[in-house]
């Protein structure tokens, strides 16, 4: 089960031109192109004629034409032209979805069209601002996307599993505060007078001790924004080396999900081999993390579905996110239910 | 979160059997439990993960743990048996 009433992270910019893209977002197949106005366009990715996969044909202005027998689709999924008749039938249409380009994502809304609202987008501008050097990811994850979700709300796995990059036992030493707002979860871990992680402190340019802090937000169902860093001792936050870690999680099966990542500093932005320093760092983090979360899920696999997670203090933000994460399928349920009850009578 | 009062005894009814077993003041209810041989499922006994939440049948829990929302606690239809305690002098649950 998938929260559908969403924006989910697609696509980088970047991948999106005018030869068709092949994604899956929550089981649905979906083909993503560019028209020649430059606007990104996403249908389902299924000729109704016969199936076969739009994303193997070939797009024209703001068109996409199946490669099988040519039926061709404008950008809102209707059907402009059968080349073998004269006439289009009706139920030639491809499902067409909002889609939104904003700071280098492609956001696609996978659920009611009527309820899709540009605004519940979060703010993403860390990755298109001159203020900040960003490093970005993506990465193919085999599990699914709840224990990303587990993965970030809970930080203390950096102490165990990112030893040489960001972790250190002082990090489950420290507890944290929970806080919810809505939909949003925030999990807050400060960390006085320590150390500076390893994978930073070189590009710092520091030693010596430091107050640590790390707060996940988490935007449930798909998104984090990780407020981290290192300030002086008992100093505010906003005056010291920042990084806000930008997370679009998105799930394309029951047990695999696309990993979108944004690592932004608003320190050494200029310094080329400070940002070559971190894309292979940042990427021995996200190795470790796919290979534990896969692991992870094997694990999962062969757990008797009456067996629990044994959670802890340090799963506050885990227990709370999961519990807005059910009431969010919950409604959504409910809502089909009686949309269904609905149309029966 | 509100003052809290200081720790009452009170009864929790078992819905499934109608027994009835007393939680002292110095007790929580999970505890109580778990000394009349009845075992919910538990995991952080702190109030946080929501693993021993359970449904209340009649009585007005009376909310100490870190989970439920405000909403969620001002309704009292469930309860987190390891911290949480009753105002009301009997507490019955769907146990």
């Amino acid at each position: 089960m998938y929260v559908l009433n969403t924006w989910y992270v697609t696509a980088w910019s970047h991948e999106v031109t005018t030869t068709p893209v092949k994604r899956m977002v929550c089981e649905i197949p979906l083909v993503l192109y560019r028209n020649v106005s430059g606007q990104v366009r996403i249908l389902e990715d299924r000729c109704p004629h016969r199936g076969y996969p739009l994303s193997a044909g070939v797009t024209h202005d703001d068109t996409i034409e199946c490669g099988y027998h040519g039926f061709t689709f404008d950008g809102a999924g209707t059907c402009t032209r059968v080349p073998a008749q004269s006439t289009i039938p009706e139920r030639a249409v491809v499902r067409s979805f909002p889609v939104v380009e904003k700071d280098g994502w492609i956001w696609v809304w996978t659920g009611d069209k009527s309820l899709a609202d540009e605004s519940q987008i979060p703010d993403t501008h860390y990755m298109n601002d001159p203020a900040w050097a960003a490093n970005t990811h993506s990465y193919l994850f085999e599990c699914r996307a709840d224990l990303i979700h587990d993965n970030l709300l809970d930080l203390t796995h950096e102490s165990f599993i990112h030893t040489s990059t960001v972790g250190d036992d002082y990090i489950y030493k420290h507890g944290i505060t929970v806080e919810v707002e809505g939909t949003v979860v925030s999990a807050d871990r400060l960390m006085p007078n320590v150390a500076p992680p390893p994978l930073y402190a070189k590009t710092m340019g520091l030693d010596g001790l430091f107050d640590r802090f790390h707060c996940t937000e988490f935007h449930v169902p798909n998104y984090h924004i990780l407020h981290s860093g290192i300030t002086g001792a008992g100093r505010p936050r906003e005056e010291g080396y920042l990084i806000k870690v930008l997370n679009g999680i998105t799930p394309i099966t029951a047990n695999t999900s696309w990993y979108y990542y944004c690592f932004a500093r608003n320190f050494a932005i200029d310094d080329v081999q400070a940002t070559a320093d971190l894309q292979e760092g940042l990427a021995t983090v996200l190795d470790e993390d796919a290979d534990a979360l896969r692991l992870q899920e094997i694990g999962l696999s062969t757990r008797p579905s009456n067996v629990h997670d044994v959670l802890i203090a340090q799963d506050a933000g885990v227990a709370k996110a999961r519990r807005i994460m059910k009431q969010l399928l919950d409604a959504e349920a409910q809502f089909r239910d009686a949309a269904v009850t609905a149309t029966s009578h | 979160m509100s003052e809290l009062n200081p720790p009452k005894s009170f009864i929790v009814k078992i819905a499934s059997t109608g027994q009835e077993v007393v939680v002292e003041e110095s007790r929580t209810i999970l505890d109580s439990l778990e000394r009349a041989d009845i075992y919910p499922d538990n995991s952080c006994r702190d109030g946080i993960c929501g693993t021993c939440e359970t449904r209340v049948i009649a009585g007005t829990p009376d909310h100490r743990d870190m989970l439920l929302s405000d909403e969620e606690q001002a309704a009292g239809k469930t309860i987190l048996l390891c911290v949480s305690r009753s105002h009301s002098p009997v507490l019955e649950l769907d146990l």
